[in-house]
C-alpha cells in the first residue's frame, strides 16, 4: 500500500514535470511556425440552414444572410486572437453551408436559386471571409426539381458574386456514377467560364464536380455543411507543405526512415491544427469538428507538393516514381495524423491544385507533368483533378469524359475525387494564364480531339461496383 | 496563464535585462529561464506566469516591443501549443 502511494506521488510528480519543455522543442516550434512557415491553411465555420427556409425566395435569402451573420459575426476576430495568443497563422477563414438546393425544395427556379446565392454573398462580406460554401447539390442519383435548379444556376450565380463556391456531387460508392448530372455540369462549367471571361474563366475555380464528397471539408471550394452535421461546427484544414518539405529535406535515411519524419511532422502539424480549432470552437460555443489533413500547396515559394516529391528523390515531379512517392507521402501523413488527433475527417489527401502550386505548374510547362499522370495519381491519394487550365474551345464532352474518368476512379476505389477545371476562354494549349492572388498561374494543357459523345449521350447511370455491396 | 517566450537576435549587453524589465512591468513572474550564444546570436527562453489582472495582449505588447528596441525578435506564445507539439 505504502509503495503504491509513493508511485502515485511519482507519477504525479513527473506529470507536472513534464509539462516542461525543453530547449530544443521550444526552438523546434519556433523554426517550424517562423522559419518552415508552419501554418493553418483553413478554419472553416460550417452553419446548418435548414431552418432559413421561408414562404418564399426572398424571405428565405433574407433568414440565411441574418443567420449567417449572427452566427458568424466574431468568426474572424475569434481565430486572430486565438492565432495571437498560440503564435499560429491562420491563412483562410470560410463559411460552409448546408446544401442550398434543399431550401430551393419548395421554389425551385434559377432565379430563385441566385438570389439565395446573393444573399451568401453578401453575407461572406459583411463578417469578413474570403469564401463561403455550399451552393451545392447532391445529384449522384437522381435531380429534384430543385437540385436542377441550382445546378442551372451556377454560371449566372457565380458570374454576379464573387465569395459563393459552388459544389456538385456526381458520384459515389454506393450509387454509381449520374451521368446525366455529369453532362449538364460540363456544360455548366463551359458557361461559367464564359460568364466569368472578363476575369479569365476564373468562375470556374469557384466551382468544383465531386464523387463522394466529404460533408465535413474546410477546404474551398468544395465545403458545405452536409446534412447529417449538428447545427455549427469548426472545421481546420491543416498547414501546406513547407513544413513536410523541411522534415523531407533533413533525413538522408532508407524509406522507413523518410516515412518516419514525415510521420512524426504529420503528428506535430496536426496537433497544432487541433489546439487552433478546439479553442476556436470553444470560444465561440460551438462544436469541433474534424482536422482534415490534407497536404494543400500555396502559391508562395516552396509551399509546394511538387518540391517535396521531388526533396524525396524524385528528379522531377510527374516522371516513374511519383505516383509512388506521393501516395507514400499522404499515407504517412494520415499515419501522423491519426496518431495526433481522433477526429480526422475531410478529404485528408494529397491536393494538387496546378496553377496554385508553383512546381507542379512548373513540371506541366516543361512538359513532365501532364493530365494522364494528375489522373493517376487520383487513383492513388491526390483528391482530384484540380485547377488544370484547358483551352478555351474545349468541347463540353471531353469535359464530361474527364469528369466521368474522374468518378469511375472515386467509386471502384472507394475514395473522394473531384474535378475543378477551367476552361480558359481565347486561350490555347501551351499559353499560361495569371488568375492572381490565391488561384495562381497555369499553363493550358492539352486535350485530345477526339470525344467521348456518343457514350456520354447515352446518359443513364453507371451502377455501384460489386465490390461496394458490401453488406 | 502559462506562456513561453522566445527572443532571438544579435548579442549585446542588456537583452536578459530589457526583456525580464518588460516582464516585470506588466507583474509576469518568471519560472525559467535559459539563454545560449552561438557566435554572435543569441537566443533566450523564458517560460513565465502573467501577471494578476493582466492579459495575454498586454505582455506580449510589451515584451515585443522592448525586444524590438534591441533589435531581438520575440515571440510570446501560450504554453498549450508545445504541449500539444510535444506531448503525446
Amino acid at each position: 500500500m505504502f509503495r503504491e502511494k509513493r508511485y502515485l506521488k511519482l507519477c504525479i510528480a513527473f506529470e507536472v514535470n513534464s509539462l516542461k519543455f525543453a530547449s530544443e522543442e521550444i526552438l523546434e516550434t519556433f523554426k517550424m511556425l517562423y522559419v518552415e512557415k508552419l501554418e493553418i491553411r483553413a478554419v472553416t465555420l460550417g452553419i446548418n440552414l435548414f431552418d432559413c427556409v421561408g414562404s418564399d425566395a426572398s424571405k428565405t435569402a433574407a433568414n440565411v444572410k441574418k443567420k449567417i451573420v449572427e452566427v458568424a459575426m466574431n468568426f474572424t476576430e475569434t481565430i486572430d486572437s486565438v492565432s495571437d495568443e498560440f503564435g499560429v497563422s491562420v491563412t483562410n477563414k470560410r463559411i460552409a453551408v448546408t446544401p442550398i438546393s434543399f431550401l430551393l425544395a419548395r421554389f425551385p427556379t434559377v432565379e430563385n436559386a441566385v438570389e439565395i446565392g446573393f444573399a451568401l454573398d453578401d453575407s461572406a462580406r459583411e463578417v469578413g471571409v474570403d469564401m463561403i460554401g455550399g451552393f451545392t447539390a447532391l445529384v449522384e442519383k437522381g435531380m429534384t426539381k430543385s437540385d436542377i435548379a441550382l445546378m442551372d444556376a451556377i454560371p449566372a450565380t457565380l458570374g454576379q458574386t464573387s465569395r459563393v463556391c459552388s459544389s456538385v456531387n456526381v458520384a459515389s460508392t454506393k450509387a454509381g456514377i449520374n451521368v446525366d448530372a455529369v453532362n449538364v455540369m460540363a456544360r455548366r462549367i463551359k458557361e461559367t467560364a464564359e460568364k466569368t471571361r472578363k476575369h479569365k474563366g476564373v468562375g470556374c475555380a469557384k466551382l468544383v464536380v465531386f464523387c463522394n464528397a466529404p460533408s465535413d471539408n474546410p477546404f474551398m471550394a468544395g465545403a458545405f455543411h452536409g446534412v447529417e452535421e449538428g447545427e455549427t461546427t469548426v472545421n481546420v484544414g491543416i498547414s501546406g507543405p513547407s513544413a513536410i518539405r523541411a522534415a523531407v529535406e533533413r533525413c538522408d535515411g532508407n524509406i522507413d526512415e523518410l516515412s518516419d519524419c514525415i510521420k512524426r511532422a504529420a503528428f506535430k502539424i496536426t496537433r497544432v491544427g487541433e489546439l487552433i480549432g478546439k479553442e476556436v470552437a470553444k470560444r465561440m460555443g460551438v462544436k469541433f469538428g474534424i482536422v482534415d489533413t490534407s497536404i494543400a500547396p500555396t502559391t508562395a515559394k516552396g509551399d509546394s507538393i511538387a518540391d517535396v516529391v521531388e526533396k524525396m528523390g524524385i528528379e522531377r515531379c510527374g516522371i516513374p516514381g511519383t505516383t509512388a512517392a506521393v501516395a507514400m507521402l499522404i499515407d504517412c501523413i494520415k499515419k501522423g495524423g491519426m496518431m495526433a488527433c481522433t477526429r480526422i475527417g475531410g478529404l485528408s489527401g494529397t491536393f494538387i491544385p496546378v496553377s496554385e502550386d508553383a512546381g507542379m505548374n512548373r513540371r506541366v510547362r516543361e512538359g513532365v507533368m501532364n493530365l494522364q499522370k494528375l489522373e493517376a495519381l487520383t487513383s492513388v491519394c491526390s483528391v482530384g483533378l484540380d485547377m488544370i487550365c484547358l483551352p478555351g474551345d474545349t468541347d463540353e464532352w471531353t469535359i464530361a469524359g474527364i469528369i466521368v474518368d474522374e468518378a469511375a476512379i472515386g467509386i471502384v476505389n472507394d475514395k473522394t475525387t473531384a474535378v475543378r477545371i477551367i476552361p480558359v476562354p481565347g486561350k490555347k494549349a501551351g499559353q499560361t494564364v495569371d488568375f492572381g492572388g490565391l488561384f495562381g498561374r497555369g499553363t493550358i494543357m492539352e486535350v485530345p480531339k477526339w470525344k467521348p459523345a456518343r457514350f456520354l449521350k447515352r446518359g443513364g447511370q453507371i451502377s455501384r461496383t460489386i465490390r461496394s455491396a458490401k453488406n | 496563464m502559462k506562456v513561453i517566450i522566445t527572443a532571438v537576435g544579435k548579442d549585446r549587453i542588456g537583452i536578459v535585462a530589457a526583456i525580464s524589465n518588460a516582464l516585470a512591468e506588466v507583474g509576469a513572474n518568471i519560472e525559467d529561464l535559459t539563454s545560449s550564444r552561438l557566435r554572435d546570436e543569441f537566443v533566450m527562453l523564458i517560460v513565465c506566469e502573467t501577471g494578476k489582472d493582466k492579459s495575454f495582449n498586454e505582455l506580449k505588447r510589451a515584451v515585443v516591443a522592448a525586444g524590438r528596441k534591441i533589435g531581438m525578435k520575440v515571440v510570446v506564445q501560450r504554453e498549450e501549443i508545445f504541449k500539444a507539439m510535444h506531448r503525446i
